[in-house]
């Protein structure tokens, strides 16, 4: 008796099995002799056409949007067999095998994409989609930040992680949930290296505190920093205090804005757990920000700007915020005998009219990648904001040319960083629909400061970009896994173990009251 | 003879069906569950669920995610009272089935009414309209591996060892950290039936290692979560919760079983060491004689248990009804819920219920009473105060559905993305809050993002069709032309742009008015805003705007203002073609002439304006300095 049931059972397992492949049986590459040419590209998204693709990038799968009954798309170039993948549903995946083989046998090759659509019985075919295969790898590994677009981040889920580019793996690196729905904040890293990594967190419950992650061993440390900077040889770390107040639009697009009431730099030197300053980067009649080294480590880039309202001054906005546009200067600095030299200005807003936000030098020195917005400082939430690269090679009169790069779009591009060879670069976009951050990755060409057309982070749903409502920002490209993640870190924020800080630089160096509610202004 | 046993399931059966019955029908009626599925903005941990893949193998990756994905399906069932009410039901009902079951496994039979408890918080806790339903289902599928293993009783040691290691992994993949629970009453089962020692630590270790092995090793959970998720002692819980002592019902319903079958055991212990039974008759013979009569007095009358037992269960719910049921919190929820569903006779309705002075009930019932036209006649009939009108004070930061619905309403369309992204933010993706932010940005012209939002809508399990409707309806209209809430929108949205931080009251009824004159509601707000502030020179100086909105005649509060008006002036001010309404001008001069001699040092006046003409605007007048005070 026991023994028939069994049967049974055995035969309905089979019988789902078999309903089951049936179902995901894949389609039988059709033999398409004729076909109807349609002469204009087929719409696909994200939009993946004409553009350079990095050689190790994890398959570009897509979405067709366009109708058929049946699709067949062919992935080619000059080496090597064709992907063909042939579908019902317009969603294309690409096997990742295939693809890797395609991409790494033919750098510096095109990338073509023949479309196929089947409607009744006839076949249609679009233009060729063309697009570049690099040379020049990109960093293997991006990392970002991930939210709701919050305007004060209360208790929803927030989450630095990291993305595999030559796969879709990602890792939390540090979730809010680990530390009581704390806060997580800038990360920064050394080089592009994991071997020294600043991550900043917020929390009622552990304190807002930075989080040391040097040679592999994660410790906090007692202090919190805004924006923050590594000098190129790992031992200081440059940082900015700024006391952030958020204010709202009664009609424009974007609902938001935040403005600095001051802000100054400040610098922590590792060794010694000494925070220190000099009055050249913390001046009180200016507000500096947005700090980064150069490559070489002898010169501090960052946005400097005149304080345009007095410290008492509590209305919010205050009235000149919409004229406050910010210099990007630099200054030199020796470490080993731990002198500033004179601040340059390098960019006078007022002079083009425009707020020079965030400036990231190119690995090889050779270029300043910035915001340029028409006023402020949060060019998330500036739909103006557009990037910029100036040349950091003076021309014969002493003047630092700058050109607008071509890749950007009607509404915000920001948080920008190069790749370690200089060749790519990452930056948050609001251009799929205004309000949420996306990843867009750039080809740049070092030797003439040229970006090319700007695609999004490769995702193994399509759709994925379609549907999350999260914002990503900071993305930040790195060589190696970050060594210390997920619990490894959480333990670490929720221990009471501190380093503890000598700290000469308190927000009272400010000359105003600590920021209060505005710790948990959204920075996307 | 043969029928006793299935008489005794049909009595069984139909006790349950009675007394299960009457807490559907409590929870349908009485509690209105569909009131907790729309949170009124205050229960924050209401679970969204939506049809997509993705949303279930998101739960996957974390354990007690499968239970809070089944969770979070169920709980989409409270959209509908009645389904909802069946749900909570159904897990209490299976819970007591369990617990009957253990009861008899460990011999405390004699115990089995206990089985109600489960039943009776569930009454308690969504009487006080909070939402506790996650925990129930954990107990149910905690008591439902209990149940199961007791029922096993396998003699093979390592068989055992086996099954039970086996059912913590799968129940902590399921359930999470309450095999804590399931840890506890197999401890004291196997105690109290002196099963194999050894086997049994081994078993309290593993359950001690599993959350850390599976949770963090496995699923790279956090320390911080693994022993705590859905627990009542998580910090997820503790730091949403206001009132920690309502929690206490959940560790009841977490720990009563385990403490019951604990106290068991040591009673056991204990008696045996007194060695012999003897002495608990000795100890006891009273105890045992009164129950000897009661077994006598049910036998003679069979009718009399059942009467006794539905009597004990009508005492039982009155006494929930009466001492726990939150019957303010209830007008709360109702008042927001009519507000979402535009019901603005039931706004009314419920706020005039609702016993003391509330803002939020206030910001409610104005914005009902302006849209049956009432505003300017009504409103002082209930207790004002300036900061109800936008719910503008600093406390009110945190309070965001009420002004999403009003500012909706003004056509005030950034402040509502702002209070809906905060929303969100807190309370998640609720449809609410959705529809919300798709209006919002539509009227924006704001496309791209409203079908973010639009595609996230179309897969949830109830409201799918309001977003299908806006899919298709941007297909053959896509900017909306045909739309009348969107138009309307596009028309009163203001155009001037400012920044703030501090919600400017003045400035954006004026921005919208300015966009818009015949803006009647911001009209009617902006003169609301000056009889709240007490501002009659701005309310009579704005008679003139009336004729053009199509005012017939001067409302009741608007007429009262002016006489006041002219009473503090000294001389009148034009009326611009209005005039006073005899009733209103013989209250007021009634009003005043108390107010005269109020003021002449008369405090007996003051007690009958309170008395005769509190719905007056003259004594709100009179009283604003007090008011502001408080």
């Amino acid at each position: 008796m026991r023994k028939k049931y069994l049967l049974i059972l055995l035969l309905l397992i089979l019988a789902l099995v078999g309903v089951v492949a049936l179902g995901y049986r894949p389609q039988p590459t059709p033999k398409i002799d004729a076909f109807d040419t349609i002469s204009s590209q087929p719409q696909i998204s994200p939009d993946y056409a004409d553009v350079v693709f990095p050689p190790n990038i994890a398959p570009a799968n897509f979405i067709i949007k366009e109708q058929a009954d049946l699709y067949h798309v062919k992935i080619f170039s000059s080496i090597g067999p064709k992907i063909e993948i042939t579908a019902e549903d317009p969603a294309i995946i690409i096997p990742p095998e295939k693809w890797r083989r395609l991409l790494d046998e033919n750098k510096n090759s095109e990338l073509s994409i023949d479309i196929y659509t089947k409607n009744k019985d006839s076949w249609q075919k679009f233009n060729t989609i063309k697009n570049k295969i690099a040379n020049d790898p990109i960093d293997p590994y991006i990392v970002y930040r991930r939210m709701r677009p919050t305007h004060y981040r209360m208790r929803g889920k927030v989450g630095i992680y990291q993305r595999d580019l030559t796969s879709y793996n990602e890792v939390p690196v540090l979730e809010g949930t680990n530390h009581r729905n704390g806060c997580v904040n800038c990360h920064t890293f050394c080089n592009n290296e994991t071997k020294n990594v600043i991550i900043s967190y917020r929390s009622d419950h552990f304190g807002n505190k930075a989080l040391l992650i040097k040679d592999g061993k994660a410790q906090k440390i007692g202090t919190k920093f805004t924006y923050t900077s590594w000098h190129p040889s790992g031992r200081l770390l440059s940082f900015s205090v700024n006391e952030v107040r958020q204010f709202f639009y009664g009609t424009k697009n974007e609902v938001r804005d935040a403005f600095d009431r001051d802000s100054m730099l400040a610098y922590y030197l590792v060794d010694k757990k000494t925070v220190k300053t000099s009055p050249k980067i913390s001046s009180p009649d200016r507000q500096e920000t947005y700090p980064t080294w150069s490559p070489d480590g002898k010169y501090l880039y960052f946005s400097s700007a005149p304080m345009l309202w007095k410290n008492e001054e509590q209305m919010v906005p205050p009235d000149k915020f919409d004229e406050l546009k910010y210099d990007l200067t630099r200054i030199s600095y020796d470490i080993e005998t731990d002198t500033w030299g004179q601040v340059e200005t390098i960019i006078k807003g007022e002079d083009i009219n425009k707020t020079v936000l965030l400036p990231r030098i190119s690995p090889d020195g050779r270029w300043a990648l910035v915001c340029m917005a028409d006023y402020g400082c949060f060019p998330a939430f500036r739909p103006t904001s557009d990037l910029y690269v100036v040349d950091l090679i003076p021309d014969s009169n002493g003047q630092y040319k700058y050109k607008k790069l071509d890749i950007n779009s009607d509404v915000s591009e920001s948080y920008h960083s190069f790749s370690s060879n200089s060749k790519w670069i990452v930056f948050s976009s609001k251009r799929r629909d205004s309000i949420f951050t996306r990843p867009y990755i750039s080809s740049f060409e070092p030797d003439t400061g040229i970006a090319h057309k700007p695609f999004l982070l490769p995702q193994k749903d399509p759709e994925y970009f379609d549907r999350t409502l999260r914002t990503f920002s900071l993305p930040a490209l790195i060589k190696s896994p970050i060594a210390v993640t997920g619990e490894g870190l959480a333990k670490v924020v929720r221990s009471s173990k501190e380093i503890k800080v000598n700290m000469p630089v308190t927000m009272a160096t400010l000359g105003v009251p600590s920021a209060g509610g505005a710790e948990y202004i959204s920075q996307e | 003879m043969e029928n006793q046993p299935q008489k005794q399931l049909y009595k069984y059966l139909l006790r349950n069906v009675a007394i299960f019955s009457a807490i559907w029908l409590y929870l349908w009626f009485i509690v209105d569950i569909k009131l907790i599925y729309h949170g009124a903005g205050r229960i924050l941990d209401f679970p969204c669920f939506f049809k997509t893949s993705q949303f279930f193998f998101s739960h996957l990756s974390y354990p007690a995610g499968l239970l809070e994905y089944a969770n979070a399906f169920v709980s989409q069932m409270f959209y509908f009272s009645p389904l909802g009410a069946a749900a909570i039901t159904i897990v209490v009902w299976l819970s007591a089935v369990f617990i009957r079951n253990i009861l008899t496994k460990v011999d405390l039979t004699r115990l089995s009414f206990l089985r109600f408890l489960p039943a009776l918080i569930a009454v308690v806790t969504f009487s006080q309209y909070t939402y506790r339903f996650p925990f129930f289902i954990v107990m149910m599928v905690v008591l439902a591996f209990v149940s199961l293993y007791f029922s096993l009783k396998i003699k093979n040691l390592f068989l055992d060892l086996m099954v039970l290691l086996l059912l913590s992994v799968f129940l902590y993949v399921i359930a999470g950290p309450a095999i804590l629970v399931f840890a506890l009453l197999v401890l004291f089962y196997r105690l109290l039936n002196s099963y194999n020692f050894s086997v049994t630590i081994i078993f309290v270790v593993s359950a001690l290692l599993i959350p850390y092995l599976i949770g963090v090793i496995c699923f790279k959970g956090s320390l911080n979560n693994v022993y705590t998720e859905l627990m009542p002692f998580s910090w997820k819980v503790t730091t949403i919760e206001p009132k920690p002592m309502s929690l206490v019902w959940m560790y009841i319903l977490y720990f009563w079983l385990p403490a019951i079958i604990a106290g068991y055991y040591i009673y056991i212990l204990v008696n045996n060491k007194l060695s012999n039974a003897a002495a608990e008759k000795k100890h006891f013979p009273k105890f045992a004689a009164l129950k000897a009569k009661t077994v006598l007095l049910f036998k003679r009358s069979p009718v009399l248990k059942p009467i006794l037992q539905i009597a004990f269960g009508l005492i039982l719910f009155a006494g929930v009804y009466f001492f726990v049921f939150d019957s303010s919190r209830k007008i709360l929820f109702q008042v927001d819920y009519y507000l979402a569903q535009r019901n603005w006779k039931k706004v009314i309705s419920s706020a005039e219920r609702f016993p003391t002075g509330s803002y939020y009930i206030v910001n409610s019932l104005n914005q009902a009473l302006y849209h049956q036209g009432r505003l300017g006649e009504d409103m002082f009939a209930f207790p004002q105060h300036p900061f109800a009108l936008f719910l503008s004070e600093k406390s009110h930061i945190s309070i965001h559905w009420p002004k999403i619905s009003l500012l909706m309403d003004l056509g005030f369309v950034n402040y509502v993305e702002h209070e809906v992204a905060e929303s969100l933010e807190k309370f998640g993706s609720r449809p609410y809050l959705l529809k919300n932010m798709i209006i919002s940005l539509l009227a924006k012209r704001n496309y791209a993002t409203a079908n973010a939002y639009l595609n996230q809508l179309s897969k949830t399990i109830f409201e799918h069709k309001w977003a299908d409707d806006y899919i298709e309806r941007l297909k053959t209209d896509p900017d909306l032309k045909n739309d009348q809430r969107i138009q309307s929108l596009r028309k009163n949205m203001p155009s001037y742009n400012h920044g703030f931080s501090v919600f400017p009251i003045n400035d954006v009824l004026k921005g919208l008015l300015q966009k818009n004159p015949e803006n009647k509601m911001a009209f009617e707000y902006l003169m609301t805003w000056y009889l709240l502030s007490g501002r009659i020179e701005k309310v009579v100086a704005r008679f003139d705007i009336m004729n053009t909105l199509g005012y017939e005649k001067l409302p009741k509060y608007y007429q009262q203002a002016y006489l006041l008006h002219t009473m503090a002036m000294g001389q009148k001010a034009s009326l611009k073609g209005y005039k006073i309404d005899p009733a209103v001008l013989k209250t007021s001069r009634e009003a005043i002439g108390y107010f005269n001699m109020l003021r002449m040092g008369d405090e007996k006046a003051l007690d009958t304006l309170s008395e005769k003409y509190s719905d007056t605007y003259i004594f709100y007048f009179i009283s604003l300095p007090s008011i502001m005070q408080k």
